[in-house]
Protein backbone atom coordinates (compact mmCIF):
# COMPACT_ATOMS: atom_id res chain seq x y z
CA UNK A 1 0.00 0.00 0.00
CA UNK A 2 1.41 3.35 -0.80
CA UNK A 3 2.23 5.73 2.00
CA UNK A 4 -1.24 7.75 3.06
CA UNK A 5 -3.07 5.11 1.84
CA UNK A 6 -6.22 4.91 3.98
CA UNK A 7 -7.32 1.69 2.64
CA UNK A 8 -6.77 0.05 5.72
CA UNK A 9 -9.10 2.47 7.45
CA UNK A 10 -11.54 2.96 4.92
CA UNK A 11 -11.95 -0.75 4.25
CA UNK A 12 -15.23 -1.48 6.84
CA UNK A 13 -16.46 1.86 6.76
CA UNK A 14 -16.64 2.84 2.91
CA UNK A 15 -15.56 -0.56 0.78
CA UNK A 16 -17.54 -3.04 2.60
CA UNK A 17 -20.59 -1.06 2.42
CA UNK A 18 -20.04 -0.02 -1.04
CA UNK A 19 -19.79 -3.18 -2.22
CA UNK A 20 -22.96 -4.26 -0.91
CA UNK A 21 -24.87 -1.04 -2.38
CA UNK A 22 -23.05 -2.27 -5.98
CA UNK A 23 -24.27 -5.77 -5.62
CA UNK A 24 -27.69 -5.03 -4.65
CA UNK A 25 -27.60 -2.32 -7.62
CA UNK A 26 -27.04 -4.64 -9.99
CA UNK A 27 -29.05 -7.61 -8.42
CA UNK A 28 -32.58 -5.45 -8.35
CA UNK A 29 -31.60 -3.53 -11.86
CA UNK A 30 -30.87 -7.47 -13.51
CA UNK A 31 -34.31 -8.66 -12.50
CA UNK A 32 -36.06 -6.12 -13.93
CA UNK A 33 -34.45 -6.01 -16.56
CA UNK A 34 -34.62 -9.21 -17.39
CA UNK A 35 -38.11 -9.45 -16.53
CA UNK A 36 -39.13 -6.85 -19.07
CA UNK A 37 -36.94 -7.68 -21.91
CA UNK A 38 -38.01 -10.98 -21.44
CA UNK A 39 -41.45 -9.52 -21.81
CA UNK A 40 -40.67 -6.76 -24.77
CA UNK A 41 -38.28 -9.76 -26.43
CA UNK A 42 -40.96 -12.03 -26.82
CA UNK A 43 -43.29 -9.43 -27.92
CA UNK A 44 -40.69 -8.77 -30.64
CA UNK A 45 -40.47 -12.36 -31.60
CA UNK A 46 -44.72 -13.18 -31.54
CA UNK A 47 -45.03 -9.77 -33.45
CA UNK A 48 -42.99 -9.86 -36.32
CA UNK A 49 -43.65 -10.76 -39.84
CA UNK A 50 -42.73 -14.51 -39.61
CA UNK A 51 -44.14 -15.05 -35.73
CA UNK A 52 -47.21 -16.22 -34.29
CA UNK A 53 -49.05 -12.92 -34.19
CA UNK A 54 -47.99 -10.93 -37.00
CA UNK A 55 -48.10 -7.04 -36.07
CA UNK A 56 -45.94 -4.60 -38.05
CA UNK A 57 -47.35 -1.39 -35.64
CA UNK A 58 -46.06 -3.17 -32.60
CA UNK A 59 -43.36 -4.68 -33.95
CA UNK A 60 -41.85 -1.55 -35.91
CA UNK A 61 -42.57 1.12 -32.36
CA UNK A 62 -41.11 -1.52 -29.70
CA UNK A 63 -37.70 -2.19 -32.01
CA UNK A 64 -37.65 1.82 -32.77
CA UNK A 65 -37.81 2.46 -28.85
CA UNK A 66 -35.29 -0.48 -28.18
CA UNK A 67 -33.03 0.72 -30.65
CA UNK A 68 -32.62 4.53 -29.52
CA UNK A 69 -32.55 3.86 -26.23
CA UNK A 70 -29.73 1.49 -26.94
CA UNK A 71 -28.33 4.36 -28.97
CA UNK A 72 -27.58 6.46 -25.89
CA UNK A 73 -24.22 6.80 -24.42
CA UNK A 74 -24.37 4.87 -20.99
CA UNK A 75 -23.27 8.10 -19.07
CA UNK A 76 -25.26 10.31 -21.07
CA UNK A 77 -28.58 8.23 -20.97
CA UNK A 78 -27.85 8.09 -16.78
CA UNK A 79 -27.62 12.35 -16.85
CA UNK A 80 -30.79 12.62 -19.28
CA UNK A 81 -32.76 10.39 -17.70
CA UNK A 82 -32.41 12.28 -14.36
CA UNK A 83 -35.38 14.52 -14.22
CA UNK A 84 -37.65 10.98 -15.21
CA UNK A 85 -35.86 9.33 -12.17
CA UNK A 86 -36.56 12.59 -10.02
CA UNK A 87 -40.42 11.87 -10.82
CA UNK A 88 -40.78 8.42 -10.94
CA UNK A 89 -38.31 8.14 -7.66
CA UNK A 90 -38.49 11.20 -5.85
CA UNK A 91 -34.72 11.50 -6.19
CA UNK A 92 -31.71 11.08 -8.33
CA UNK A 93 -29.77 10.28 -5.80
CA UNK A 94 -28.60 6.78 -4.45
CA UNK A 95 -29.27 3.35 -5.19
CA UNK A 96 -32.88 3.22 -5.77
CA UNK A 97 -32.38 5.94 -8.59
CA UNK A 98 -29.45 4.13 -9.56
CA UNK A 99 -31.71 0.84 -10.01
CA UNK A 100 -34.50 3.11 -11.85
CA UNK A 101 -31.88 4.51 -14.45
CA UNK A 102 -29.83 1.20 -14.67
CA UNK A 103 -32.88 -0.96 -15.36
CA UNK A 104 -33.89 1.61 -18.12
CA UNK A 105 -30.51 1.53 -19.79
CA UNK A 106 -30.04 -2.21 -19.77
CA UNK A 107 -34.11 -3.55 -20.62
CA UNK A 108 -33.27 -2.76 -24.35
CA UNK A 109 -30.36 -4.80 -24.30
CA UNK A 110 -32.10 -7.58 -22.39
CA UNK A 111 -35.27 -7.52 -24.95
CA UNK A 112 -32.78 -7.80 -28.03
CA UNK A 113 -30.93 -10.53 -26.30
CA UNK A 114 -34.21 -12.07 -25.73
CA UNK A 115 -34.98 -11.85 -29.09
CA UNK A 116 -31.55 -13.41 -30.32
CA UNK A 117 -31.92 -16.20 -28.24
CA UNK A 118 -35.24 -17.26 -29.13
CA UNK A 119 -34.64 -16.99 -32.67
CA UNK A 120 -32.12 -19.65 -32.15
CA UNK A 121 -34.90 -22.03 -31.83
CA UNK A 122 -35.65 -24.53 -34.98
CA UNK A 123 -38.75 -23.12 -36.72
CA UNK A 124 -39.81 -26.53 -36.99
CA UNK A 125 -40.33 -26.83 -33.49
CA UNK A 126 -42.74 -24.14 -33.97
CA UNK A 127 -44.64 -26.13 -36.27
CA UNK A 128 -44.32 -29.33 -34.41
CA UNK A 129 -46.13 -26.98 -31.57
CA UNK A 130 -48.56 -25.95 -33.98
CA UNK A 131 -49.02 -29.30 -34.72
CA UNK A 132 -50.08 -30.85 -32.13
CA UNK A 133 -52.51 -27.94 -31.01
CA UNK A 134 -50.52 -26.25 -28.78
CA UNK A 135 -51.38 -22.39 -27.67
CA UNK A 136 -49.46 -19.60 -28.83
CA UNK A 137 -48.45 -19.20 -25.23
CA UNK A 138 -47.72 -22.65 -24.82
CA UNK A 139 -45.25 -22.61 -27.85
CA UNK A 140 -43.29 -19.68 -26.15
CA UNK A 141 -43.48 -21.11 -22.54
CA UNK A 142 -42.99 -25.05 -23.87
CA UNK A 143 -40.74 -24.67 -26.77
CA UNK A 144 -39.45 -21.17 -27.31
CA UNK A 145 -38.00 -20.50 -23.60
CA UNK A 146 -37.38 -24.30 -22.73
CA UNK A 147 -34.65 -24.52 -26.06
CA UNK A 148 -33.46 -21.13 -25.77
CA UNK A 149 -32.45 -21.04 -22.43
CA UNK A 150 -29.10 -21.93 -22.49
CA UNK A 151 -28.66 -19.27 -24.67
CA UNK A 152 -30.53 -16.99 -22.67
CA UNK A 153 -28.39 -17.38 -19.70
CA UNK A 154 -24.82 -17.16 -21.62
CA UNK A 155 -26.78 -13.47 -23.37
CA UNK A 156 -28.17 -12.43 -19.97
CA UNK A 157 -24.57 -12.68 -18.72
CA UNK A 158 -23.27 -10.20 -21.11
CA UNK A 159 -25.83 -8.21 -20.02
CA UNK A 160 -24.83 -8.67 -16.26
CA UNK A 161 -21.34 -7.98 -17.06
CA UNK A 162 -22.59 -4.76 -18.72
CA UNK A 163 -24.90 -3.86 -15.59
CA UNK A 164 -21.36 -3.56 -13.47
CA UNK A 165 -19.96 -1.02 -15.92
CA UNK A 166 -23.40 0.98 -15.85
CA UNK A 167 -23.56 0.90 -12.16
CA UNK A 168 -20.02 2.30 -11.88
CA UNK A 169 -20.73 4.98 -14.17
CA UNK A 170 -23.73 5.71 -12.01
CA UNK A 171 -21.50 6.18 -9.07
CA UNK A 172 -20.20 9.17 -11.25
CA UNK A 173 -23.61 10.94 -10.42
CA UNK A 174 -24.67 10.10 -7.37
CA UNK A 175 -25.38 6.48 -6.82
CA UNK A 176 -23.16 5.37 -4.61
CA UNK A 177 -21.56 1.77 -4.47
CA UNK A 178 -18.02 0.58 -5.61
CA UNK A 179 -18.19 3.25 -8.54
CA UNK A 180 -18.20 6.22 -6.56
CA UNK A 181 -15.73 4.87 -4.07
CA UNK A 182 -13.07 4.89 -7.09
CA UNK A 183 -13.88 8.09 -8.13
CA UNK A 184 -13.94 10.08 -5.06
CA UNK A 185 -11.37 8.35 -3.52
CA UNK A 186 -9.12 7.02 -6.21
CA UNK A 187 -10.50 10.02 -9.16
CA UNK A 188 -10.06 13.28 -6.72
CA UNK A 189 -7.94 12.15 -3.58
CA UNK A 190 -5.99 10.46 -5.41
CA UNK A 191 -5.26 7.13 -3.29
CA UNK A 192 -4.26 4.68 -5.50
CA UNK A 193 -4.42 2.27 -3.52
CA UNK A 194 -8.35 2.57 -3.22
CA UNK A 195 -8.89 2.81 -6.51
CA UNK A 196 -6.90 -0.20 -7.74
CA UNK A 197 -8.29 -2.10 -4.63
CA UNK A 198 -11.73 -1.40 -6.04
CA UNK A 199 -11.08 -2.50 -9.63
CA UNK A 200 -9.88 -5.17 -8.19
CA UNK A 201 -13.10 -6.21 -6.46
CA UNK A 202 -14.83 -5.26 -9.21
CA UNK A 203 -12.55 -7.87 -11.86
CA UNK A 204 -13.38 -10.58 -9.04
CA UNK A 205 -17.51 -9.51 -9.36
CA UNK A 206 -16.22 -9.87 -12.89
CA UNK A 207 -14.88 -13.36 -12.73
CA UNK A 208 -17.48 -14.89 -10.13
CA UNK A 209 -20.14 -13.62 -12.36
CA UNK A 210 -18.79 -15.70 -15.66
CA UNK A 211 -17.85 -18.29 -13.24
CA UNK A 212 -21.57 -19.30 -12.10
CA UNK A 213 -22.83 -18.25 -15.48
CA UNK A 214 -20.24 -20.96 -16.95
CA UNK A 215 -21.90 -24.16 -14.37
CA UNK A 216 -25.26 -22.77 -14.84
CA UNK A 217 -24.86 -22.67 -18.81
CA UNK A 218 -23.35 -26.64 -18.34
CA UNK A 219 -25.90 -27.63 -16.59
CA UNK A 220 -28.38 -26.84 -19.12
CA UNK A 221 -26.89 -28.27 -21.95
CA UNK B 1 -62.50 -38.48 -45.08
CA UNK B 2 -59.74 -36.47 -47.18
CA UNK B 3 -61.25 -34.28 -49.70
CA UNK B 4 -59.76 -32.00 -51.46
CA UNK B 5 -61.33 -29.52 -54.04
CA UNK B 6 -59.96 -27.16 -56.49
CA UNK B 7 -56.99 -25.93 -54.22
CA UNK B 8 -54.93 -23.30 -55.44
CA UNK B 9 -52.52 -21.91 -53.47
CA UNK B 10 -50.13 -19.17 -53.81
CA UNK B 11 -46.93 -17.35 -52.38
CA UNK B 12 -47.58 -14.00 -53.87
CA UNK B 13 -48.09 -13.92 -57.32
CA UNK B 14 -46.03 -17.58 -57.53
CA UNK B 15 -48.89 -20.46 -58.12
CA UNK B 16 -47.44 -22.91 -56.03
CA UNK B 17 -50.76 -25.35 -56.08
CA UNK B 18 -52.89 -25.38 -59.12
CA UNK B 19 -56.08 -27.15 -58.88
CA UNK B 20 -55.86 -29.94 -56.95
CA UNK B 21 -58.58 -32.82 -56.51
CA UNK B 22 -58.05 -35.18 -54.58
CA UNK B 23 -59.95 -38.00 -52.27
CA UNK B 24 -58.33 -39.48 -49.60
CA UNK B 25 -60.17 -42.63 -48.22
CA UNK B 26 -60.18 -43.66 -44.36
CA UNK B 27 -57.64 -46.21 -43.69
CA UNK B 28 -55.76 -46.02 -46.46
CA UNK B 29 -52.00 -45.31 -47.04
CA UNK B 30 -51.66 -42.51 -49.62
CA UNK B 31 -49.04 -41.16 -50.80
CA UNK B 32 -47.70 -38.52 -52.96
CA UNK B 33 -44.79 -37.77 -54.70
CA UNK B 34 -43.27 -35.13 -57.04
CA UNK B 35 -40.15 -33.83 -57.59
CA UNK B 36 -38.35 -31.11 -54.86
CA UNK B 37 -40.42 -27.82 -54.64
CA UNK B 38 -43.08 -28.70 -56.80
CA UNK B 39 -45.46 -28.15 -53.80
CA UNK B 40 -45.48 -31.68 -51.98
CA UNK B 41 -44.92 -30.06 -48.14
CA UNK B 42 -47.21 -27.26 -48.79
CA UNK B 43 -50.32 -29.47 -50.04
CA UNK B 44 -49.52 -31.35 -46.60
CA UNK B 45 -49.40 -28.27 -44.59
CA UNK B 46 -52.85 -26.88 -45.84
CA UNK B 47 -53.83 -30.43 -44.49
CA UNK B 48 -53.69 -29.25 -40.69
CA UNK B 49 -54.23 -25.72 -41.73
CA UNK B 50 -50.46 -24.67 -41.12
CA UNK B 51 -51.10 -23.22 -44.51
CA UNK B 52 -53.79 -20.93 -45.98
CA UNK B 53 -54.75 -20.91 -49.39
CA UNK B 54 -57.06 -18.63 -51.90
CA UNK B 55 -58.95 -20.96 -53.64
CA UNK B 56 -60.90 -24.45 -53.30
CA UNK B 57 -61.53 -26.07 -50.26
CA UNK B 58 -60.96 -29.22 -47.96
CA UNK B 59 -63.36 -31.14 -45.80
CA UNK B 60 -61.99 -33.74 -43.76
CA UNK B 61 -64.43 -35.81 -42.38
CA UNK B 62 -67.54 -33.52 -43.99
CA UNK B 63 -65.99 -30.79 -42.11
CA UNK B 64 -64.71 -27.63 -44.18
CA UNK B 65 -61.27 -26.67 -42.32
CA UNK B 66 -60.60 -23.32 -44.17
CA UNK B 67 -62.15 -21.27 -41.04
CA UNK B 68 -61.46 -23.49 -37.89
CA UNK B 69 -60.32 -20.32 -35.53
CA UNK B 70 -58.71 -20.59 -32.17
CA UNK B 71 -59.81 -23.38 -29.63
CA UNK B 72 -61.38 -25.28 -32.95
CA UNK B 73 -58.94 -25.27 -34.89
CA UNK B 74 -56.32 -26.67 -32.09
CA UNK B 75 -58.75 -29.28 -31.22
CA UNK B 76 -59.15 -30.04 -34.98
CA UNK B 77 -55.55 -30.53 -34.88
CA UNK B 78 -55.29 -33.40 -32.50
CA UNK B 79 -56.69 -35.04 -35.00
CA UNK B 80 -53.76 -34.85 -37.32
CA UNK B 81 -50.79 -35.78 -36.24
CA UNK B 82 -47.81 -34.77 -37.96
CA UNK B 83 -44.23 -36.28 -38.31
CA UNK B 84 -41.20 -34.28 -39.56
CA UNK B 85 -38.11 -34.92 -42.07
CA UNK B 86 -35.64 -33.44 -38.99
CA UNK B 87 -37.86 -35.22 -36.35
CA UNK B 88 -38.13 -31.73 -34.69
CA UNK B 89 -37.35 -33.26 -30.99
CA UNK B 90 -36.98 -30.62 -28.17
CA UNK B 91 -33.34 -30.97 -27.56
CA UNK B 92 -32.97 -29.87 -24.20
CA UNK B 93 -35.71 -32.64 -23.17
CA UNK B 94 -35.61 -36.21 -22.32
CA UNK B 95 -37.38 -38.81 -25.34
CA UNK B 96 -40.50 -39.25 -22.38
CA UNK B 97 -40.55 -35.63 -22.17
CA UNK B 98 -40.71 -35.05 -25.95
CA UNK B 99 -43.32 -37.83 -26.44
CA UNK B 100 -45.42 -36.39 -23.64
CA UNK B 101 -45.43 -32.60 -25.07
CA UNK B 102 -48.85 -32.76 -27.08
CA UNK B 103 -50.32 -34.56 -23.75
CA UNK B 104 -49.02 -31.96 -21.41
CA UNK B 105 -50.13 -28.82 -23.78
CA UNK B 106 -53.93 -30.47 -23.32
CA UNK B 107 -54.21 -30.68 -19.26
CA UNK B 108 -53.57 -34.32 -19.33
CA UNK B 109 -52.63 -35.51 -15.41
CA UNK B 110 -49.43 -36.99 -14.53
CA UNK B 111 -50.61 -40.32 -13.68
CA UNK B 112 -52.32 -40.58 -17.67
CA UNK B 113 -49.17 -39.45 -19.01
CA UNK B 114 -47.07 -41.74 -17.77
CA UNK B 115 -49.35 -44.91 -19.02
CA UNK B 116 -49.82 -43.35 -22.17
CA UNK B 117 -46.23 -42.49 -22.88
CA UNK B 118 -44.88 -45.93 -21.80
CA UNK B 119 -47.70 -47.64 -23.33
CA UNK B 120 -46.81 -46.18 -26.66
CA UNK B 121 -42.94 -46.28 -26.23
CA UNK B 122 -43.56 -49.71 -26.68
CA UNK B 123 -45.42 -50.05 -29.56
CA UNK B 124 -42.95 -47.69 -31.45
CA UNK B 125 -39.82 -49.70 -29.58
CA UNK B 126 -38.33 -47.01 -28.18
CA UNK B 127 -39.30 -47.80 -24.21
CA UNK B 128 -35.54 -48.35 -23.43
CA UNK B 129 -34.56 -44.91 -24.18
CA UNK B 130 -36.98 -42.54 -22.48
CA UNK B 131 -34.71 -40.82 -20.44
CA UNK B 132 -32.33 -40.48 -23.22
CA UNK B 133 -32.13 -36.57 -24.66
CA UNK B 134 -32.50 -36.99 -28.10
CA UNK B 135 -28.77 -36.43 -29.22
CA UNK B 136 -28.13 -39.72 -27.71
CA UNK B 137 -30.28 -41.61 -30.07
CA UNK B 138 -29.89 -42.66 -33.78
CA UNK B 139 -31.74 -41.34 -36.62
CA UNK B 140 -34.30 -44.08 -36.70
CA UNK B 141 -34.52 -43.93 -32.93
CA UNK B 142 -35.74 -39.91 -33.05
CA UNK B 143 -37.82 -40.68 -35.94
CA UNK B 144 -39.40 -43.22 -33.97
CA UNK B 145 -39.90 -40.87 -30.91
CA UNK B 146 -41.37 -38.37 -33.90
CA UNK B 147 -44.08 -40.74 -34.65
CA UNK B 148 -44.48 -41.71 -30.27
CA UNK B 149 -45.23 -37.78 -30.28
CA UNK B 150 -47.64 -37.74 -33.35
CA UNK B 151 -49.57 -40.51 -32.21
CA UNK B 152 -50.01 -39.64 -28.38
CA UNK B 153 -53.49 -37.64 -28.73
CA UNK B 154 -54.81 -41.25 -30.78
CA UNK B 155 -55.18 -38.84 -34.03
CA UNK B 156 -57.07 -40.21 -36.81
CA UNK B 157 -54.77 -39.32 -39.42
CA UNK B 158 -50.84 -39.23 -39.41
CA UNK B 159 -48.79 -36.40 -41.77
CA UNK B 160 -45.57 -37.84 -43.07
CA UNK B 161 -43.43 -35.11 -44.43
CA UNK B 162 -40.58 -36.93 -45.90
CA UNK B 163 -40.35 -38.62 -42.56
CA UNK B 164 -37.74 -40.75 -43.72
CA UNK B 165 -35.70 -38.84 -46.01
CA UNK B 166 -33.41 -38.04 -43.34
CA UNK B 167 -32.50 -41.91 -42.62
CA UNK B 168 -30.01 -44.85 -44.16
CA UNK B 169 -32.10 -47.66 -46.32
CA UNK B 170 -32.15 -49.92 -43.80
CA UNK B 171 -33.52 -47.59 -41.14
CA UNK B 172 -36.13 -46.16 -43.63
CA UNK B 173 -37.11 -50.02 -43.89
CA UNK B 174 -37.74 -49.84 -40.17
CA UNK B 175 -39.56 -47.26 -39.91
CA UNK B 176 -41.71 -47.92 -43.07
CA UNK B 177 -42.51 -51.04 -41.33
CA UNK B 178 -43.47 -49.17 -38.19
CA UNK B 179 -46.24 -47.33 -40.02
CA UNK B 180 -47.19 -49.88 -42.10
CA UNK B 181 -47.98 -51.80 -38.70
CA UNK B 182 -49.84 -48.75 -37.55
CA UNK B 183 -52.39 -48.35 -40.23
CA UNK B 184 -53.13 -52.09 -39.99
CA UNK B 185 -53.48 -52.32 -36.45
CA UNK B 186 -54.87 -49.36 -35.29
CA UNK B 187 -56.73 -48.30 -38.85
CA UNK B 188 -54.96 -44.91 -39.03
CA UNK B 189 -55.06 -43.04 -42.39
CA UNK B 190 -51.29 -42.03 -43.52
CA UNK B 191 -50.82 -39.13 -45.83
CA UNK B 192 -47.02 -39.80 -47.03
CA UNK B 193 -44.91 -37.02 -48.46
CA UNK B 194 -41.61 -38.39 -50.28
CA UNK B 195 -39.13 -37.82 -52.97
CA UNK B 196 -38.36 -41.33 -52.52
CA UNK B 197 -40.41 -44.32 -55.02
CA UNK B 198 -39.39 -47.15 -52.94
CA UNK B 199 -41.07 -45.22 -49.71
CA UNK B 200 -44.38 -45.06 -51.86
CA UNK B 201 -43.67 -48.52 -53.39
CA UNK B 202 -43.76 -49.97 -50.17
CA UNK B 203 -46.14 -49.24 -48.19
CA UNK B 204 -49.02 -46.76 -49.87
CA UNK B 205 -52.01 -48.56 -51.45
CA UNK B 206 -52.73 -45.02 -53.90
CA UNK B 207 -50.55 -42.52 -54.54
CA UNK B 208 -50.62 -39.11 -56.39
CA UNK B 209 -47.59 -37.59 -58.83
CA UNK B 210 -47.87 -33.93 -59.05
CA UNK B 211 -46.02 -31.73 -61.14
CA UNK B 212 -46.24 -27.86 -62.42
CA UNK B 213 -48.49 -27.76 -59.15
CA UNK B 214 -51.23 -29.95 -60.18
CA UNK B 215 -52.31 -33.74 -59.91
CA UNK B 216 -50.43 -35.29 -63.10
CA UNK B 217 -51.39 -38.82 -62.30
CA UNK B 218 -53.45 -40.41 -59.34
CA UNK B 219 -54.36 -44.22 -58.80
CA UNK B 220 -53.58 -47.61 -56.90
CA UNK B 221 -49.91 -47.82 -56.34
CA UNK B 222 -49.20 -50.95 -58.75
CA UNK B 223 -51.29 -49.75 -61.85
CA UNK B 224 -48.75 -46.27 -61.67
CA UNK B 225 -46.16 -48.52 -61.62
CA UNK B 226 -47.00 -51.19 -64.21
CA UNK B 227 -47.78 -48.24 -66.88
CA UNK B 228 -44.32 -46.81 -65.78
CA UNK B 229 -45.86 -43.35 -66.92
CA UNK B 230 -43.86 -40.40 -68.29
CA UNK B 231 -44.34 -38.68 -65.02
CA UNK B 232 -43.18 -41.42 -63.34
CA UNK B 233 -40.04 -41.52 -65.78
CA UNK B 234 -39.13 -37.99 -64.63
CA UNK B 235 -39.12 -39.06 -60.83
CA UNK B 236 -37.36 -42.02 -60.95
CA UNK B 237 -34.59 -41.08 -63.88
CA UNK B 238 -35.88 -43.58 -66.66
CA UNK B 239 -35.27 -46.89 -64.40
CA UNK B 240 -37.87 -49.38 -65.31
CA UNK B 241 -39.88 -49.58 -61.95
CA UNK B 242 -42.66 -52.26 -63.07
CA UNK B 243 -39.84 -54.77 -62.85
CA UNK B 244 -38.60 -56.40 -59.77
CA UNK B 245 -35.99 -54.47 -58.44
CA UNK B 246 -33.89 -54.56 -55.00
CA UNK B 247 -34.04 -50.68 -54.16
CA UNK B 248 -31.93 -50.95 -50.91
CA UNK B 249 -28.90 -51.04 -53.37
CA UNK B 250 -28.29 -47.41 -54.00
CA UNK B 251 -27.20 -46.74 -57.88
CA UNK B 252 -24.44 -45.11 -59.13
CA UNK B 253 -24.74 -43.56 -62.64
CA UNK B 254 -21.88 -45.40 -64.95
CA UNK B 255 -19.99 -42.37 -65.75
CA UNK B 256 -20.02 -41.38 -61.55
CA UNK B 257 -18.61 -44.98 -60.81
CA UNK B 258 -15.69 -44.93 -63.52
CA UNK B 259 -14.51 -41.93 -62.19
CA UNK B 260 -14.88 -42.79 -58.82
CA UNK B 261 -12.84 -45.65 -59.73
CA UNK B 262 -10.66 -43.82 -61.33
CA UNK B 263 -9.68 -41.99 -58.33
CA UNK B 264 -9.27 -44.75 -56.20
CA UNK B 265 -7.25 -46.26 -59.09
CA UNK B 266 -5.27 -43.25 -58.95
CA UNK B 267 -4.61 -43.14 -54.94
CA UNK B 268 -3.26 -47.00 -55.34
CA UNK B 269 -6.70 -47.70 -52.51
CA UNK B 270 -7.31 -51.13 -52.55
CA UNK B 271 -11.36 -51.29 -53.37
CA UNK B 272 -11.64 -55.03 -53.00
CA UNK B 273 -11.40 -56.08 -57.08
N1 LIG C 1 -43.14 -19.32 -47.09
C1 LIG C 1 -42.92 -19.35 -48.40
N2 LIG C 1 -42.86 -18.19 -49.11
C2 LIG C 1 -42.67 -18.21 -50.43
N3 LIG C 1 -42.51 -19.31 -51.16
C3 LIG C 1 -42.56 -20.49 -50.53
C4 LIG C 1 -42.76 -20.58 -49.11
N4 LIG C 1 -42.77 -21.89 -48.76
C5 LIG C 1 -42.57 -22.57 -49.89
N5 LIG C 1 -42.44 -21.75 -50.95
C6 LIG C 1 -42.24 -22.15 -52.35
O1 LIG C 1 -43.27 -23.02 -52.69
C7 LIG C 1 -42.79 -24.07 -53.50
C8 LIG C 1 -43.20 -25.40 -52.91
O2 LIG C 1 -42.52 -25.62 -51.70
P1 LIG C 1 -42.67 -26.97 -50.90
O3 LIG C 1 -41.82 -26.87 -49.70
O4 LIG C 1 -44.10 -27.26 -50.69
O5 LIG C 1 -42.06 -27.99 -51.93
P2 LIG C 1 -41.76 -29.55 -51.74
O6 LIG C 1 -42.40 -30.24 -52.86
O7 LIG C 1 -42.12 -29.96 -50.38
O8 LIG C 1 -40.20 -29.59 -51.93
P3 LIG C 1 -39.11 -30.53 -51.20
O9 LIG C 1 -39.17 -31.86 -51.83
O10 LIG C 1 -37.82 -29.83 -51.50
O11 LIG C 1 -39.44 -30.54 -49.74
C9 LIG C 1 -41.29 -23.89 -53.61
O12 LIG C 1 -40.99 -23.35 -54.86
C10 LIG C 1 -40.96 -22.92 -52.53
O13 LIG C 1 -39.91 -22.09 -52.93
MG1 LIG D 1 -41.01 -30.59 -48.69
Amino acid sequence: MGQGSRLIEYLPTVIVPAIWTTLEMIFVSAILSIIFGMIFGTVLILTDEKGLLPNKVIHFILGKITDVIRAFPTMILIVALIPLTRIVIGTSIGANAAIFAITIGCTPFATRMTENALQTVDSDLVLMAKSVGASNLQIVSKVLFVEALPVLVSNFTIMLINMLNMSAMAGAVGAGGLGAVALTYGYQRFDNAIMYFVVAILIVIVLLIQGLAKIIYDKLK
Amino acid sequence: MIEIEGLVKRYREVKVLDNINLKINDGEIFGVVGVSGVGKSTLLRCLNLLEQWQEGSIKIDEIHIKNLKSKKLREFRKNMGMVFQNFSLIERETVFQNISFPLRCWGYSKEEIKKKVTELAKVVGIEDKLQERPKNLSGGQKQRVGIARALILNPKYLLCDECTSALDPKTTNSILELLKTLNEKYNITIVVVTHEMRVVKSICHRMAIIEGGSIAEMGKVEDIFNENSIYLRNLTGEENLGEKEDYSIIKIPQEEYETVVGILKENKINYGK
